[in-house]
């Protein structure tokens, strides 16, 4: 009996097999037989990259051919997206089927027919201008109003511009299709044709405050439009990315954002102060259902108003977040601490803080001490770090010695911590007599004897705070590696984070590497972190620690999930404990 | 739910097939069958599941039976094979194409992600040619049609081929 043919398949069950296949394998899978080309041809030509490859005939007549298998583009060639969005426009064609959609052109598109071509063609004098001034704005137009069921779109500046230099964006903006639009990247400034206006460094990004009247009048005109059902809402917009506004952006492209009544996520990057903070009302105002905030880039926020201008972009958005990621925001002080306290206080989960700023060091102790719903904390990756960062740094001795004057200093932090990324300074050691190949260490305390007994004390509280958190999986303590390129721009590539060289390098600017810290030894408490069953990762490589061949074996009776131990063997010698020493030594190997 | 409790299938040949909840309940189709009307002794038909099929699908639940990942959606399309499920694909085409169509009917993702990956290695990086040889398929374009369709579909696959 021959076996039975593949063609016996159904053909919807021809999807499932062609999801493992590449572009190459299903461009060689339609040259087989009639049959299956019929079979394939749908999932070969889904996703297209519509490049200037598609100017040639053949290239173009099979382009043309397919349209109605298209369900992803990316239009890059201008001139190969103008001519798809007219035959998009001629019924019966079969196109239409797109749910994802991307723009970005080099240039403009040129302009398809001559003045003589018109004159043959009998064009009236409204078609000539039509066809003089069509560029990327109107195809991306006609693109959208054939492709009503678009889930996603990213577009940017390379078609937000008439002929004429007009903004079309407002426009583009209202005839959009809004009934499945699920996420929208709108990248302003990327790819402009038009030279800038304003050169980028006269203007202070954060010497002008947005007329916040005015922009509330315009996205409340946007607002009403759309309860009058003169234009829609895009009631299934859960996700917008919109990045670099290098200065004010026009409140008329913000209007659509008083559409959006469902946004969950935004994420912004590359925004100034002072479009940051049009970009905040608007969403505060018309977006209550906004849950994370993702902000990236380096916003230009200097000098003393800077912390204010932070200050005033947290508190625009009133809503509830749940999560929120900061970038490095170098004056994060005391006003903009504030403000981020009353999210994190409330509703927040996860926070994300690349840098912090002037924080200090009691203020950092407030934040352990009330954020009660926080599931992580985070700061940046393994290789993020930059020397202008600061982390999250709290001070041993200053919470235990507020406790011992009756305040409460109990972390507020609990079992719902999944993960926390912090320092924790100022504990005494006199066992580091001194260190590095016998470099002096300035010891906290003048009596030693005093400080074992006040060491001890001191670790025992914080290990009662980390005791609680029951639900904890990872734990960073300390800075992470610094970011290579950083390293390398100090001549200081090829050394890692433990090394003495980068903390010499780096000693008067910032620390890479913390000595009066947690031994994590079980001399000085480690038992009272016999809770912490769900840890899987212990991160201690920034700190002086004193985990031994006793205390391994500890942790691996009592933390059966842990997997890894970050940083156990350290480039640092330091006298005055060479058991301990020689301890972890032995226990590495 | 007793994890002993037993369950009656017929394939479409009616020969009866007495299997553990927990092995019936890796289909999706038959656990909610189940869930829905409760187990009520009698034989569960599945019309369009031949016994020798069946025997195999069996085979498949029963070895991945404790696999707690079961469910979990593993989408991950470059994802190996494990060894085990390696050898269970070593069947002629026919088996494969009718173990996918149950793998479909009983709605057992693992198995018809399993059956659909196996079917798609026999494809991967295989000219038209050795795809034609492969599956046993006459090529009835004509020398004009074959060079058109290869043309029109991208640089790609002129340059691989």
């Amino acid at each position: 009996m021959p076996p039975s043919p593949f063609s016996s398949l159904p053909t919807e069950l021809i999807a499932y097999i062609a999801k493992y296949l590449t572009r190459h394998d299903l461009a060689r899978c339609v040259r087989v037989c009639d049959k299956w080309e019929i079979l394939f041809n749908p999932f070969l030509w889904r996703h297209v990259h519509v490049s200037a490859a598609f100017r040639s005939y053949e290239g173009w007549t099979a382009l043309v051919a397919r349209i109605h298998h298209f369900r992803t583009l990316d239009l890059v060639d201008p001139l190969v997206a103008q001519l798809l969005s007219f035959i998009l426009q001629e019924p019966g064609r079969g196109g239409g089927g797109l749910e994802s959609l991307s723009a970005s052109f080099e240039k403009e598109a040129p302009s398809l027919l001559t003045e003589e071509q018109m004159e043959e063609r009998g064009y009236t004098e409204q078609q000539k201008e039509q066809s003089r001034s069509f560029g990327n704005a109107q195809m991306l137009m006609l693109m959208m109003q054939a492709n009503k069921g678009l889930k996603s779109l990213t577009v940017d500046e390379s078609c937000f511009r008439r002929r004429d230099g007009t903004d079309a964006f407002p426009y583009i903006m209202r005839i959009c299709p809004t009934a499945h639009l699920e996420r929208l990247e709108v990248r302003f400034n990327k790819n402009s044709t038009l030279p800038a206006d304003v050169d980028p460094d006269s203007a202070a990004p954060d010497s002008t405050a947005p007329d916040i009247e005015e922009l509330l009048q315009t996205l409340t005109e946007a607002s009403e439009s759309a309860e009058a059902g003169r234009s829609e809402y895009f009631h299934n917009m859960k996700e917008l990315v919109i990045s670099g506004g290098d200065r004010h952006i026009d409140f008329s492209r913000l209007a659509f954002i008083a559409r959006c009544p469902n946004l969950e996520r935004v994420q912004v990057e590359n925004i100034d102060a002072t479009a940051m903070l049009s970009l905040g009302f608007s969403l505060g105002y018309f977006c209550p259902q906004l849950s994370c905030l993702d902000w990236r880039g380096s916003p230009k926020m200097i000098g003393a108003k800077g912390d204010k201008s932070i200050s005033d972009i947290l508190s625009s958005m009133r809503v509830q977040w749940r999560e929120m990621s900061l970038p490095n925001l170098q004056e994060l002080g005391p006003l903009s601490f504030a403000t981020l306290m009353k999210h994190v206080t409330s509703t927040l989960e996860v926070l994300n803080v690349e840098g912090w700023g002037t924080v200090l060091k009691e203020d950092f102790l407030d934040l352990v001490c009330s954020a009660q719903n926080l599931r992580r904390l985070e700061g940046p990756a393994d290789g993020k770090m930059l020397v202008t960062m600061k982390d999250v740094v709290v001070s041993a001795v200053l919470g235990y010695s507020e406790h011992l004057e009756g305040k409460d200093r109990s972390w507020a932090l609990g079992p719902s911590l999944e993960f926390l990324q912090l320092r924790i300074i100022d504990i005494p050691r006199p066992d580091i007599v001194c260190y590095r190949n016998g470099d002096p260490f300035t010891s906290l305390s003048d009596d030693l004897e005093g400080s074992r007994q006040l060491s001890q004390s001191i670790q025992q509280w914080v290990y009662t705070q980390l005791g609680r958190l029951t639900g904890l999986q990872e734990l960073v303590l300390g800075v992470v590696d610094l970011d290579p390129e950083e390293l390398a721009n100090r001549g200081l590539e090829g050394f890692g984070l433990d090394s003495v060289a980068v903390e010499d390098a780096l000693k008067d600017e910032f620390s890479t590497y913390g000595y009066q810290c947690l031994e994590f030894s079980l001399r000085s408490g480690l038992e009272m972190l016999e809770g912490l069953k769900e840890l899987r990762m212990l991160d201690v490589k920034a700190t002086a620690h004193r985990i031994g061949v006793a205390e391994l074996d500890w942790m691996h009776v009592n933390w059966p999930k842990l997997k890894e131990i970050k940083g156990l063997v350290s480039a640092r010698e330091w006298a005055g404990d060479a058991e301990a020493g020689l301890a972890v030594e032995t226990a590495v190997e | 739910m007793s994890a002993h409790s037993q369950i009656l299938l017929t394939s479409s040949e009616g020969t009866e097939f007495i299997i553990d909840r927990d092995i019936a309940d890796k289909s999706m189709l038959l656990k909610c069958m189940l869930e829905d009307i409760g187990e009520i002794g009698q034989a569960v038909p599945l019309p369009n599941v031949s016994g020798p099929i069946l025997t195999k699908v069996i085979e498949y639940c029963t070895h991945h039976r404790d696999d707690p990942n079961f469910l979990s959606a593993n989408d991950d399309v470059a994802a190996e094979i494990d060894e085990w499920d390696l050898e269970y694909c070593k069947v002629d085409q026919g088996t494969l194409y009718e173990l996918i169509l149950a793998a479909n009917y009983l709605d057992i993702k693992p198995l018809m992600d399993l059956t659909c990956k196996t079917v798609a290695n026999m494809i991967k990086a295989k000219s038209p040619e050795e795809i034609r040889k492969t599956f046993n398929i006459t090529n009835d374009f004509t020398p004009e049609e074959e060079d058109q369709v290869r043309r029109e579909n991208g640089k790609g696959s002129r340059r691989l081929s």
